[in-house]
């Protein structure tokens, strides 16, 4: 495998980031993995609903309101807007996971993210990312680079990782400069200051911009970033990605239908802005914790537990779901109103490491200790 | 709410510059004392050079700059490394409310920027003016200012000449600069409406003729020079009493009689209840304050006794809206920015790239009374949109840094954190928001 040099990195990173592309390699490729984190909390029961489960009309019809898709199975199907990856299905490529979680019981975004990206089980505390250990330990870090500004906490630990961030601006998404208006609200000084510049914003934006989607335009620069490093030549091996906006507690239809439209879109336009390298890549995206079964009061559903994850490439063994599926019944779900989760999320950390980087067993080992690999996720 | 916790909470924030974690535990036992213990012994702030040693090293073409280089760049520099350091000083020092007592008396006998003049010796003004003097009296603290280079040339006395003076006569078109004897009588001394004629604005005017800048300094004292060629001969009259011709001492005895002038009294003490009390000034509050600038010929110690001992402070709600600097300092120090900065791109010069976006870069106030003294003229749509997006900026990096939005909130903003915001923040699915509905949040932009 050639080293990578950081000022090589740092090259391709800056071209990645002006979107220029550079040409594939000529020799066979090494293999690639993409982690993309969802962060906020994705509604794996949306994403992958369970329309064959005889318990879904029960949680997910009431109110008149109906999720659903095509089926992939007998018992799962994708959300519309995931449909763009039945071709990545058909080829095999693609390889939907259910009922996945963290080891950590809990149903705050931080805890749970922090032990997403550490690799904590349930009793122990990291610092340090669980992918920033494990190629640490078979000194690879040099392949590693975070996409976004800086490295997530899965790329942390005593040395730092190079970070580019396509697409990215200094101006406020949406979702924040929200949050900041609702605090902002029944203040008497800061209340009217806020509405006047939004509306100031909105007046501004009108003509230029109509209708875009601020979450979808990050998700879609952030994926063809991505691509675009995963085709350079001496470009980095493993990346970060992370998307926000997942956390739908209202209007959980409309955003889904926004977000993972971009996000089906984006990884469907993978295979080909790749190119050769795409037979050697994995992408796995996963989130820290999945929604309620049901919905609540406000067209969204709360924090819950067991979710969706997906892998996705020329290197995955796909073309089937891979859930030990604990059903959707009240007597099956976690304490009552969450989707019981089966499989350990590190699990399939462990597997793409060993099986897919080909990380040595010790290295596996320093990265996720005590974790059995998942087999059989990567084609050999 | 317990009352302690409370009054710590108002030193820290209504005194002071907000709270460093932990730092509201300092006032617990005896918020005044804290408060005015914090007056004494050094203030810490890094050594810089004197405004004696930056003229000397801007002396011929040293003073213009490289080639290549914009024309003022040694004096960019120097305001640079000056604003850099008073801004992480002012993030950083344990004595917030002494920080706010140099700001206010800084921002009382205002140089600015504006004036690309003082660009290198704005910095020097406060740190050789001011900081010496936060207990002294207040006649000691107007020679010090009305003598100080940078003061004398924002204002235009150092090319003021005598229409009689020896040069004077010789030098047509050239005569009396009436611009740093009228801010004296109406901003750092009468006020406005405090008595004061015209004639008098001349009489002051002539009778500091000849203090100018001493271009070729010795030693380490702020460069004044009286030239006696400039100065104005003859009696001159200033407020209905005669001053006799005596050089340089003339002046003196005058900025002296008018730093006892009940007007001036009046005039600072309601600035202070402005400041520190209540936006309206209270008149209760400004007959304390001005009693005991009369009582002790205006001692800065006894005025600042005087201010954290004013119960209204203590009860009124923390309700007006930082300017943006001390919003910025109260974040950089809720937040340890000092302890994470220089990791973050950009490292500590972004502090004042920052306050420089928002509208108050250290000395560039807009004109010589100094900065608009009510919240309203801070916090327009625009302004305030613009402290969002720079909170959102330093959320990105609080969030890498700065460990945990919720825990800093409760240590930075104690009783004063709303059960609205500390939900927000607590419920929010991403560290960086978290962060962002702290730093931009209602609490943490008010004092």
């Amino acid at each position: 495998m050639p080293t990578l040099s950081r000022r090589r990195l740092l090259a391709v990173a800056a071209l990645a980031a002006a979107g220029l592309y550079l040409p594939a390699r000529a020799d066979p490729p090494s293999p690639r993995l993409v982690v993309v984190l969802l962060r906020g909390a994705l509604d794996g029961l949306a994403a992958l609903p369970p329309l064959g489960d005889p318990g879904w009309p029960a949680q997910r019809r009431a109110g008149g309101r109906d999720e659903s898709g095509a089926l992939l199975d007998d018992t799962f199907a994708l959300h519309p807007g995931l449909e763009p990856l039945r071709p990545a299905w058909d080829r095999g490529e693609l390889l939907p996971i259910h009922a996945v979680a963290t080891p950590i019981r809990d149903r705050s975004h931080f805890l749970v993210q922090d032990a997403l990206e550490t690799g904590q089980g349930a009793d122990d505390r990291r610092t340090d990312g669980w992918l920033y250990r494990g190629l640490a330990a078979a000194g690879r870090l040099d392949e590693a680079m975070a996409v976004g500004r800086g490295a997530p906490l899965m790329l942390r630990g005593e040395k730092s990782v190079s970070s580019v961030n396509p697409g990215g601006d200094d101006h406020l998404d949406d979702r924040r400069i929200q949050a900041i208006a609702g605090l902002w609200a029944d203040d008497p000084v800061l209340g009217p200051a806020i509405t006047e510049a939004l509306s100031a914003r909105a007046m501004a934006a009108g003509a230029s911009a109509k209708g875009q989607d601020k979450g979808a335009a990050a998700v879609r620069a952030a994926l063809a970033g991505a691509s675009a490093l995963l085709a350079a030549e001496g470009g980095p091996r493993v990346l970060s990605v992370e998307l926000g906006g997942w956390d739908t507690h209202a209007d959980q239809a409309r955003r889904l239908n926004v977000l993972l439209g971009a996000l089906g879109d984006g990884l469907a336009a993978l295979p080909a802005q790749v190119g050769a390298a795409w037979s050697q890549t994995a992408v796995l995206l996963v989130t820290e914790f999945g929604r309620t079964a049901a919905h609540n009061g406000t067209g969204g559903t709360d924090h819950g537990t067991g979710s969706a994850a997906l892998l996705l490439g020329g290197a995955v063994r796909g073309g089937r779901v891979m859930a030990d599926w604990p059903g959707l019944r009240p007597n099956a779900l976690f304490e009552g109103r969450d989707l019981q989760p089966t499989l350990d999320v590190r699990r399939l950390f462990a597997g793409l490491l060993s099986e897919h980087l080909r990380l040595p067993p010790a290295a596996v080992a320093a990265a996720l200790p005590g974790v059995a690999p998942v087999e059989g996720l990567a084609r050999s | 709410m317990s009352r302690d916790l409370w009054r710590a909470a108002i030193a820290a924030h209504r005194f002071g510059l907000g709270a460093r974690p932990g730092e509201q535990a300092a006032f617990a036992d005896d918020p005044r004392g804290a408060l005015l213990a914090q007056l004494d012994g050094p203030d810490g702030l890094p050594a810089l050079p004197s405004s004696a040693a930056i003229a000397r090293s801007l002396v011929g073409p040293a003073g213009r700059g490289g080639p290549g280089e914009k024309k003022n760049q040694p004096q960019r520099d120097l305001y640079e490394q000056e604003a850099t350091a008073r801004t992480l000083h002012r993030v950083r020092s344990p004595q917030g409310f002494r920080e706010r007592w140099v700001a206010f008396w800084s921002d009382h006998f205002t140089v600015s920027t504006h004036n690309r003049r003082v660009l290198s010796t704005a910095g020097a003004f406060e740190r050789e003016v001011v900081r010496p003097r936060i207990k002294a009296p207040f006649s000691t603290l107007l020679r010090a200012s009305t003598q100080h280079p940078a003061m004398l040339s924002y204002l235009d006395n150092q090319s003021s000449i005598g229409p009689r003076s020896r040069l004077g006569r010789r030098a047509a078109g050239r005569g009396l600069n009436e611009n740093l004897a009228r801010e004296v009588l109406e901003l750092h001394t009468l006020g406005v409406g405090g008595g004061y004629s015209q004639d008098d604005v001349v009489s002051l005017a002539r009778l500091i003729t000849g203090w100018t800048v001493d271009p070729a300094p010795i030693g380490e004292a702020p460069p004044f020079r009286f030239n006696p060629a400039a100065h104005d001969p003859g009696a001159k009259l200033l407020l209905g009493r005669v001053y006799a011709q005596r050089g340089v001492l003339e002046g003196e005895r005058a900025l002296d009689d008018l730093a006892r002038h009940p007007s001036t009294a009046a005039h600072v003490a309601r600035s202070l209840a402005q400041h520190f009390v209540h936006p309206e000034a209270p008149p209760p509050v400004v007959e304390r304050f001005a009693r005991v600038f009369q009582d002790t010929e205006g001692d800065l110690g006894a005025l600042a006794a005087a201010v954290v001992s004013e119960e209204m402070a203590w009860t009124t709600p923390l309700s007006r809206i930082r300017p943006p600097d001390e919003w910025l300092v109260a974040v950089g120090r809720a937040t340890e920015m000092d302890t994470w900065m220089e990791a973050a791109p950009g490292g500590d010069d972004a502090l004042v790239r920052a306050l420089r976006k928002l509208g108050q870069a250290p000395w560039s106030a807009p004109s010589p009374a100094g900065w608009p003294e009510e919240g309203a003229a801070w916090s327009g749509a625009e302004a305030m949109l613009s402290r969002v997006e720079l909170a959102e900026r330093l959320a990105a990096k609080a969030a890498k840094h700065a460990g945990e939005a919720t825990a800093c909130a409760a240590a930075a903003l104690g009783p004063l954190l709303s059960a609205k915001t500390g939900q927000a923040i607590a419920e929010v699915d991403d560290r960086q928001t978290a962060w962002l509905l702290l730093l931009a949040s209602p609490e943490m932009m008010r004092r």
